[in-house]
């Protein structure tokens, strides 16, 4: 589907624009996942085999001065892989000195079905986290929530990434935060 | 509960609101209301996974056999250097045999592959003890293979082979 179509007020999305990054060590999910990608129309899809090499490209990317050469939209990125796992790559991507780097969307993905797992993987700083077995419909809630409802990001000292509260909640204890939110500094980018 | 953090300083915690480039990328207006992907598109990626989970037995039996190999090695070296180097690889594979067995449910390998992969993890296998924990595994997933055991929730055999594997962990850990 490479056409975008509205139908009333629902936007039926095209991928063909985006560019997104694999990061994937093992051979037989790179395939599975970069079908899948190829299903959803994505335009160009390129593939790391660890969290290193994509740090590398990532670099070479941001570094490029050719209008040719072009960030990727998003980073999809297993969780657990020998050389660099998602983890630290999602961190090293939150401390990047460069804002299109920094603010990339990144999506990881893992067979760890614990609630440790996707603290983990919030608290790193990515955007979203998808849990196997894989399904189409899991794949476009993910990429879906990154496009609608991508979330502020939070600078504090001890965290850089998406706001990790995804709803509003009726706090009955005691404030735990001690910060006047008049002392919060907001930046908006502009267009 | 931890103790709450101390947020007092001025500019200790910035928000930033970015720009939604992607929703225009993807052909939606940025302050416009959610969207979707046409249906078709999802039943593709659903195709590419069916299509994908029959190459799943022979996959599994490839990555299988890999893990025979690496952990016949290990258990002949006495290097140091191939030891570590083998202990990565046979971390690297049980992770690999987790992700495929998980991707399409195959949960009762899932559950050896993870149980292997977080075992090697912890003990970094420095003791022979441990040798027989790793040997339970590897022969329960020998044994999920080829009696073609799907769930881990079911079954008189699956709930067999989890057993044999705990036992081995209580007993020599």
């Amino acid at each position: 589907m490479n056409t975008v179509q509205s139908t009333g007020t629902t936007t039926t999305y095209s991928l063909s624009k985006f560019t997104i990054l694999l990061v994937e060590d093992y051979e037989f999910m790179q395939n599975l996942i970069t079908g899948m990608l190829r299903a959803f129309g994505v335009g160009q899809i390129i593939v790391a085999e660890g969290g290193i090499e994509a740090q590398g490209m990532l670099n070479v990317m941001a570094n490029s001065k050719s209008s040719d050469v072009k960030l990727v939209d998003i980073v999809i990125t297993d969780w657990m892989m020998p050389e660099g796992s998602g983890d630290k790559l999602t961190k090293w991507i939150r401390n990047h000195k460069k804002d299109p780097v920094k603010f990339m969307p990144v999506l990881t993905i893992s067979s760890y079905a614990s609630k440790e797992m996707i603290v983990a993987s919030r608290d790193s700083g990515a955007n979203e986290a998808l849990v196997k077995p894989l399904s189409g419909e899991k794949l476009a809630k993910r990429i879906l929530s990154m496009i609608d409802h991508p979330r502020p990001f939070v600078k504090s000292p001890d965290f850089f990434g998406p706001d990790r509260r995804r709803r509003q909640l009726v706090w009955s204890h005691d404030e735990r935060r001690q910060m006047d939110p008049e002392m919060v500094k907001v930046n908006n980018e502009q267009p | 509960m931890s103790n709450p953090k101390d947020y007092t300083q001025e500019e200790d915690v910035e928000i930033y609101n970015r720009v939604n480039r992607l929703k225009v990328k993807a052909g939606g207006e940025e302050d416009g209301g959610p969207g979707k992907f046409d249906q078709s598109v999802i039943d593709n990626a659903n195709t590419v996974i069916t299509k994908m989970a029959s190459l799943y037995p022979k996959e599994i039996e490839n990555v299988l056999k890999a893990l025979d190999k690496e952990w016949d090695q290990l258990k002949a070296t006495d290097d140091e250097a191939e030891k570590k180097r083998l202990v990565e690889r046979l971390s690297n594979t049980a992770n690999q045999i987790k992700d495929l067995a998980g991707t399409f449910s195959y949960t009762l390998m899932e559950y050896f592959g993870d149980s292997l992969c977080t075992y090697i993890l912890e003990t970094s296998l420095d003791k022979e003890e441990q040798f027989i924990i790793v040997q339970a595994h590897v022969d329960v997933m020998g044994v999920a293979f080829r009696e073609g055991l799907k769930d881990d929730d079911g079954g008189a055999v699956a709930e067999e082979l989890k057993a044999t594997v705990q036992k081995a962990i209580e007993k020599y850990n």
